[in-house]
């Protein structure tokens, strides 16, 4: 079953086109990673799945429903954790969520929504004195207390410390094996990686890459990195490589198998290859492999070489 | 209805858990609101219940101004510059709701302190309770929705929310002036057509409406002044429908 679906939208603000002609889809019960650097497009396409906005163009359906016109029934069922908004800074952690509750229809009790967040120690501490990361918490805390269907977290562990991000990824990933949709955007590539089934890469407006996680990803290039020995030439290598200074570095769709033909070659030479490092392939090097393969080349039209060949985005 | 009840209880407790801000606007108001018509009552040599009256009843529109407009006007600017108004409405309520709560609250607080104004003036001067007291309840509470309405205009259009309560103040002192709150001296001094074009404002609809509440006589004579208070609430509301900002400018 769908949960989110996302049909050729556009969104603008003056000449600026914030969203443009974007298409997805997310399934009921999966982890949805929408990607993207500062600008791309990742919170106006939230803002219009959640009737923040309303679109120029195009089409969403969170649920089934028209997120404008079906407003009441849409924002009864999803949680939104915002990547900017405030509290009451007098409140308490513990009152906040008290007065949340009476806004929500069928709300958890607010002790759940504080242990679900890990901010169970600090629901007697006023909001100005939470930490950034403790008021995400907070914030994810408000999200949850619906028991939303669909999930949409913007930017969530943003300012969290490491124990406190993967405790946070435990209640996502415990929501998402209970049935919650959950549609997020990270700048943290190894939380998409480590949530995600499926994602979706913006760049300008522009969908440019999407699909399940675990594809995308073997379908990219792994690496074998090391130290090139003194006495040895790039060219006598046994396997095309990229040689920066004294750094080699191998690109091959099995780093295993190159590193072996590597390590095979340099033994019966004798040799050792210092700092050897094998990589599989990362979200990461996706990521920065689009960024400079859409860097605006000199002619000043942007070069969109990971375009999917379908009009107006993809399918996920 | 619910969630309107719900966030002006919110923006109750939010502003009784401030006492600076309780205290100051309670002071303020009693001060201007009570103290002015209370010197003047005691500085007449002989009573004159029209020139207190007139004082109490132009103190009343500077009072209702200064909480209705522009504690409206700062409120909602400064929550919508901290992001509180569009947390609030991820949260599930209509925006109807919030900036309805928040009238509701604000309208109450407004509401009160008129009656602890009036209340004073009755014990301490010989101005005599109105002769339809549910007359001039019901205009507080019209006039008090309608200048908070006015507030939301200004926090929609004073681009800075640090200049909120300074954007309020020639609207506060025209209504000063226009409503008599600077003494029938003065008002006598200003020429017809300014007397007339102040008299378009809320205030004066409430001089007129709660003059008559104290004074008695026939509702039918009220009509222009309704009218007024009609015609800004549906300005008020067509402006908030249309260009009401949940985000604050960047």
């Amino acid at each position: 079953m769908t949960a989110i679906q996302v049909n050729r939208l556009s969104k603008s603000y003056g000449k600026f086109q914030a969203v443009d002609d974007i298409s997805f889809e997310v399934e009921a019960g999966t982890v949805f990673a929408l990607l993207g650097r500062n600008g791309a497009g990742k919170t106006t396409t939230i803002e219009l799945l959640i009737g923040f906005q309303k679109p120029d163009t195009g089409s969403v359906r969170v649920l089934g429903l028209d997120p404008i016109k079906d407003r009441a029934q849409v924002r009864g069922n999803v949680g939104i954790m915002l990547q900017e908004a405030g509290f009451f800074p007098d409140l308490t952690a513990g009152q906040t969520v008290e007065i949340w509750r009476d806004f929500t229809p069928a709300a958890r009790p607010a002790s759940e929504a504080l242990e679900l967040a890990g901010l169970t120690a600090k629901a007697k501490t006023k909001v100005r004195q939470l930490s950034g990361g403790e008021k995400r918490r907070l914030d994810l805390a408000l999200a949850l207390l619906g028991r939303p269907d669909v999930l949409f977290l913007d930017e969530p562990t943003t300012g969290m410390d490491p124990e406190a991000r993967r405790n946070i990824w435990e209640v996502v990933r415990d929501l998402a094996a209970r049935g919650t949709t959950v549609l997020l955007t990270t700048h943290y590539l190894e939380e998409a990686q480590q949530l995600a089934t499926n994602l979706a890469i913006m760049d300008r407006g522009e969908i440019v890459v999407d699909g399940d996680m675990a594809e995308t990803l073997a379908a990219r290039v792994g690496r074998v990195s090391f130290e090139l020995p003194s006495v040895i030439d790039p060219g006598e290598l046994p396997l095309p490589a990229t040689v920066r200074g004294r750094l080699a570095v191998v690109q091959a769709a099995d780093p295993d198998l190159a590193a072996q033909t590597l390590l095979g070659w340099a033994s019966e030479r004798g040799l050792r290859l210092r700092g050897l490092e094998v990589r599989a392939a990362s979200l990461e090097d996706l990521f920065l492999e689009l960024a400079q393969n859409h860097e605006t080349p000199p002619n000043g039209a942007p070069a969109r070489s990971d375009r999917p060949g379908r009009s107006g985005g993809a399918r996920a | 209805m619910r969630d309107v009840l719900t966030v002006a209880r919110l923006g109750g407790r939010l502003f009784l858990g401030d006492g600076r801000a309780v205290g100051g606007i309670a002071v303020l108001g009693v001060c201007l609101g009570a103290g002015l018509p209370l010197l003047i009552a005691a500085s007449l040599r002989s009573r004159d219940v029209e020139v207190v009256l007139g004082m109490h009843l132009g103190m009343l529109a500077v009072v209702l101004t200064m909480v209705a407009t522009t504690q409206t006007a700062v409120t909602l600017s400064t929550r919508r510059e901290m992001l509180v108004l569009k947390r609030l409405r991820a949260s599930g309520l209509r925006g109807r709701a919030i900036i309805g709560g928040e009238l509701v609250n604000i309208v109450t607080q407004a509401t009160l302190l008129s009656a602890l104004i009036s209340m004073i003036l009755y014990t301490f001067t010989y101005v005599p309770p109105p002769q339809l007291p549910l007359l001039f309840a019901a205009c507080v509470v019209a006039v008090a929705g309608v200048l908070a309405l006015i507030g939301v205009i200004f926090s929609i259009v004073t681009r800075r929310p640090d200049l909120n309560a300074p954007a309020t103040i020639p609207f506060i002192v025209a209504s000063a002036v226009g409503a008599g709150g600077y003494g029938p001296f003065v008002t006598g001094l200003l020429p017809g057509w300014v007397q007339w074009a102040l008299d378009l404002l809320p205030t004066g609809a409430m001089v007129e409406i709660a003059g008559l509440a104290y004074r008695g006589g026939e509702l039918a004579t009220l009509t222009g002044p309704v009218l007024n208070l009609t015609v800004w609430a549906l300005l008020g509301l067509v402006t908030v429908r249309f260009l009401f900002r949940w985000d604050p400018r960047r």
